[in-house]
């Protein structure tokens, strides 16, 4: 019996390229098969793009260094207001902006003072 | 400025201004929020569209968006409108235009007189007005042709840009990507690629290689490399094959400048593309003569901070004044390309891409879609699937084709090959002519003129492939 899905003899032509190629069809349409390996990428770049930050581990990760770390969070509350509006991804709200100006003040000497500030940051 | 008002039960929502009163009435989007433009609330929106449906179309020959001494895109709309072309709609609020869009007796001749006497502003303001069936509707009432090598935009067809990117250029990745394109029927519109590396010496090597395709095969289409108006004029002087000039192009003369262009360059490059020569001469003696290939897309003004308090579907609007001055071969919004802030998810990616569609069309231009988004933004192919059906219905131009839809190299996602068969055969679209008799004449598609692929590898390419036809 004939195979519903229609090959294509060109397959060998991916070693060239990682494009999507010679996926073959089932009529006009995509075969099952490169169907859900597409899906299945894009599900991993969107899983990717929407994973949280894990604060409270990276945090000790550093610690665990001997290196004190600060958590602050930007203007954009969540992760939608991020995407949507990166300019307030840009600044630091209230509480850390004001978290950070208080260690600035603090006296010379003090543990609150740093020299270097590393940030380490999603999105 | 004028203060436009409407008021609904005890409020009166009042609107500083055209440009506000347009972005006010825009439908919702992320990039007007961020812009600060758009309205406040549901409310405040349908005011200000029963605000804009009340003003005369006039008012826009009155009153610039964005001011006719400091902009050269303003001035191209206001010194190139053409007044008595116009007359059928002067008398017209913009409420009136959109009726008089849907009017049984308007249809495409009527509006191809019509398009010179259209500004930018106008249609962009009747399209806030519409729902997704008036902007499908208004638009499969245009038609729009232009030539090169083959006929874009005859009715019944549906082109396709053949998109073989590779993320390094590579000839053998790229000519892979080609040859599929070709099995499936795509590549129309024209064979365009991306060049990852963007200098003049790759850019000619790429042209070489397409030009040497197109030759050898006889394909009825047009290469172009999508690289600076300004790399393509050196190319073009150093005595590379360039069919098309490409361009990223913008809605102001700031957005402009922020790409590396003015008007005066774009005249530059068609009139070098032009003297080139390189149109087939078609049965009524003309030779094909569209040479200018652009992109646009909401949101580039305001990511280029050259919005100047225009909302970005206006803006939009605004860029395909541009792109007819050049009487472009393709015009393409790159839909939802630039990112989740401007076009958050796949209900304001679908209304966008309607949105420019029928606006180019109205102003008279060959528009095709880039149906996209990436990563970041709330769509997937689904969405995707929607809006080709939708731009198939609405009598697109062309799409974007590539293998499995998948950019390996722009990274992001947009129309396949098979997502181009798919809507031609449930809406029975065709290549442009040409480009079908070549597919057949290649064995590509069985003859007869159904879009119907053939399962035996066409014997040119299967040799290519150093294979024996295979028989189905």
């Amino acid at each position: 019996m004939k195979p519903v899905v229609i090959a294509n003899p060109w397959a060998h032509l991916r070693r060239h390229t990682p494009a999507r190629i010679a996926l073959g069809r089932s009529g006009i349409s995509l075969p099952t098969a490169p169907q859900l390996a597409f899906q299945l990428a894009h599900a991993q770049a969107r899983d990717a793009v929407h994973r949280a930050f894990d604060v409270a581990a990276t945090a000790a990760a550093i610690e665990a260094l001997g290196l004190p770390t600060v958590t602050v969070h930007s203007a954009a509350a969540d992760r939608p207001i991020y995407l949507q509006r990166p300019d307030l991804g840009r600044r630091l709200d209230a509480a850390s902006a004001a978290a950070l100006q208080a260690r600035r003040e603090a006296p010379d000497g003090s543990a609150q003072r740093c020299d270097l500030g590393l940030v380490v940051a999603d999105g | 400025m004028p203060v436009y008002h409407h008021r609904i039960g005890v409020r009166r929502h009042a609107f500083d201004g055209l440009a506000t009163l347009m972005a006010r009435a825009s439908p919702e989007r992320s990039g007007d929020h961020l812009a600060g433009l758009a309205a406040a609330s549901a409310e405040e929106r349908v005011a200000a569209q029963m605000a804009l449906a009340e003003l005369p179309l006039a008012q826009f020959l009155q009153e610039a968006v964005v001011p006719y001494e400091s902009d050269e895109v303003t001035r191209l709309i206001i010194d190139g409108h053409d007044a008595q072309a116009f007359l059928p709609v002067a008398h017209l609020t913009v409420g009136g235009f959109r009726d008089w869009l849907l009017s049984d007796a308007v249809d495409s001749s009527v509006l191809a007189a019509l398009a010179p006497g259209l500004t930018p502003e106008m249609v962009a303001a009747v399209s806030k007005l519409m729902r997704n069936q008036d902007l499908i509707q208004v638009a499969r009432k245009c038609q729009v042709r232009t030539r090169f090598r083959g006929t874009i935009g005859l009715p019944g067809r549906l082109s396709t840009r053949l998109q073989p990117n590779h993320p390094t250029d590579d000839a053998a990745g790229i000519a892979a990507s080609v040859l599929d394109g070709l099995m499936y029927g795509s590549g129309d519109a024209v064979i365009g690629i991306n060049p990852a590396t963007d200098n003049v010496p790759q850019v000619m090597r790429l042209l070489q290689m397409l030009d040497a395709v197109i030759q050898q095969y006889g394909i009825p289409t047009q290469s172009c490399v999508l690289t600076h108006v300004t790399n393509t004029l050196q190319a073009i002087e150093r005595g590379a094959p360039v069919d098309l000039v490409f361009q990223s192009i913008g809605g102001t003369e700031a957005t402009n400048r922020s790409f590396g262009i003015d008007l005066a360059l774009l005249a530059e490059a068609r009139a070098a593309a032009l003297s080139l020569q390189r149109g087939s001469v078609f049965d009524d003696g003309q030779r094909g003569a569209h040479v200018m290939y652009f992109e646009t897309g909401q949101g580039s003004a305001l990511s280029a901070n050259a919005h100047q308090g225009c909302d970005q579907q206006t803006i939009e609007a605004r860029a395909y004044a541009v792109a007819r001055h050049f009487e472009p071969l393709l015009v393409n919004s790159v839909v939802g390309f630039i990112g989740p802030e401007y076009l958050f998810d796949g209900k304001q990616i679908i209304r966008a891409g309607l949105e420019d569609h029928c606006c180019a069309k109205l102003l008279g231009l060959p528009m095709g879609c880039d149906i996209c988004y990436t990563n970041h933004a709330e769509a997937d192919q689904n969405d995707m699937d929607v809006l080709l059906t939708l731009l198939g219905v609405a009598g697109c131009t062309f799409i974007m084709g590539i293998p499995g839809s998948d950019d390996v190299m722009l990274n992001y996602q947009t129309t396949s090959f098979h997502d181009a068969l798919y809507a031609r055969r449930v809406l029975g679209l065709r290549p442009a002519p040409e480009f079908e008799a070549w597919l057949e004449r290649a064995g590509v598609f069985a003859p007869g003129g159904g879009a119907r692929l053939l399962e035996a590898l066409p014997a040119p390419f299967a040799h290519l492939l150093g294979q024996r036809p295979v028989s189905a």
